[in-house]
């Protein structure tokens, strides 16, 4: 499941007031009266599900008031790693989810999971606010330039085939204009 | 797919240029052979599509000459037809065919119906045989509109989600290896043309998936450049593990098109958007 907060769009730690609001508008925008004959219908009552589940855990104390929570927080970070190890990414997310936290390794720990899932994007995103929070930590600071690194070694492999930026505009681009228009309607290949 | 997997030219051979474009003209002669109608929207990424899948099947291709109507002068090499041209041509008009389908419930565009029914009807012919992959690529086609229509804010959901049907349309015959290149290239695309359109679609007040990230840059460069970086990185690393998946094929076009090809077009996009964010996106 998503970040419940992110599901209802508002803000970590919100009061419950506001997640009140939040909750109301949304249901009044995915409301199933709204999507009658219409194609989105089944998504839109899915997104519903989506939202109430959302509000349940938000409204229920223990997540909401995160520091009260009664849980272990070392045994909860183990017990993820380890469901990421027998690689059920799926149970090892929702865990995470149900008990957001402000530190570095929760957001470590979410990076790993958006990376096996292959979504690097937010998997990098996570990598740079863990390592921004904690700057010492090797770890983090390992799997943000591992990122840095792929994306540096591919780089290097274009430049090492000769690529060079090519809106220069040097004596290849005149050639290649007077080329095309030599073969005029011919549907060349842009580049 | 909307042409940005094409190759650095200055970079190929000329046989290898005349290849390129003579499997360019093969797929179009295929699709004659469905109808003419969606010759229209042939590109040049449904030529990676066959190169990746000759490449992966070892097929021996051969080369013809003909004339044909858009060019009636000079005659031209053209691949012959196989089995991998004949299945490329068919993905060919089912994402063009998906095309005209988001457009009416995009824009209710009335220049889109036409076209779309009479694919309608290749549509039926083309999926006869294989109904269960096209069924596929419905649903996800259907869920990339309502998560665009709901204003999904997370990029990577839905460049995974479009990432998915481009996996679905390489993977011939179930192949798990064709799948992940698919998907790569699929999840590239789909970011790389969410930047190119940036600019437009703020301008024209449609959706773009960035805009969650882009807005609050306006005013502050600094946090435009990071946000910027942040995507570059991640684009270099979609294509850092597509170029391991290909580099395995030991194909140079192949290798052009990731290595260069597609780190140029990386390149030009972002630049483009640098250039303009700011010029043209003053209020």
């Amino acid at each position: 499941m998503r970040d419940p907060y992110e599901v209802l769009g508002v803000r970590k730690g919100a009061s419950k007031e506001e997640i009140k609001k939040a909750y109301l508008e949304l249901v009044k925008k995915y409301h199933p009266d709204k999507f009658k004959d219409n194609p989105l219908r089944e998504l839109a009552e899915e997104k519903l599900k989506e939202i109430n589940e959302a509000y349940n855990i938000l409204m229920n104390d223990q997540y909401s008031n995160y520091e009260y929570s009664t849980y272990d927080q070392t045994s909860l970070y183990q017990q993820v790693r380890d469901l990421i190890m027998q690689g059920n990414i799926a149970q090892a997310e929702s865990l995470l989810n149900q008990n957001p936290r402000n530190d570095a390794e929760w957001f470590y720990l979410m990076g790993i999971i958006y990376q096996k899932r292959g979504w690097i994007n937010q998997a990098y995103r996570y990598f740079i606010e863990a390592y921004n929070r904690d700057p010492g930590n090797y770890e983090y600071r390992r799997a943000k330039e591992q990122f840095e690194m792929a994306s540096r070694n591919y780089e290097w492999s274009a430049y090492n085939r000769g690529y060079r930026r090519h809106d220069d505009c040097d004596i290849c681009t005149i050639c290649q204009i007077i080329a095309c228009w030599e073969c005029c309607c011919d549907n060349d290949i842009d580049c | 797919m909307f042409g940005y997997v094409v190759p650095y030219k200055p970079e190929l051979k000329v046989r290898e240029y005349e290849y390129y474009k003579a499997v360019y003209c093969g797929i179009c002669l295929q699709t004659k052979k469905i109808g003419n109608l969606p010759r229209v929207f042939l590109n040049y990424d449904f030529v990676f599509l066959y190169l990746v899948l000759k490449e992966h099947f070892k097929v021996k291709d051969e080369l013809g000459k003909t004339r044909c109507i858009v060019h009636p002068i000079k005659e031209r090499f053209f691949l012959k037809p196989n089995e991998i041209l004949e299945y490329v041509s068919n993905q060919m008009v089912l994402l063009s065919f998906f095309k005209l389908y988001d457009n009416i419930l995009d824009e209710k565009n009335i220049f889109s119906y036409a076209p779309y029914s009479i694919l309608k009807l290749y549509i039926r012919k083309i999926t006869k045989s294989h109904r269960e992959p096209f069924e596929k690529i419905k649903e996800l086609f259907n869920k990339q509109i309502s998560l665009e229509k709901s204003g999904c804010e997370n990029i990577d959901e839905l460049a995974h989600n479009f990432g998915n049907i481009l996996a679905e349309i390489f993977a011939y015959n179930d192949e798990e290896l064709l799948r992940q290149i698919g998907y790569y290239t699929g999840v590239w695309v789909y970011i790389i043309d969410a930047i190119d359109d940036y600019i437009d679609d703020v301008k024209k007040k449609r959706y773009n998936c960035l805009k969650h990230h882009f807005e609050k840059c306006r005013q502050d460069k600094r946090l435009f450049e990071y946000e910027l970086s942040i995507l570059k990185v991640s684009l270099e690393n979609y294509l850092a593990i597509l170029s391991d998946y290909v580099k395995g094929y030991n194909n140079s076009i192949l290798n052009n098109i990731v290595q260069v090809g597609m780190y140029s077009k990386t390149q030009q996009v972002l630049e483009r958007f640098t250039t303009n964010f700011f010029k043209e996106l003053k209020e």
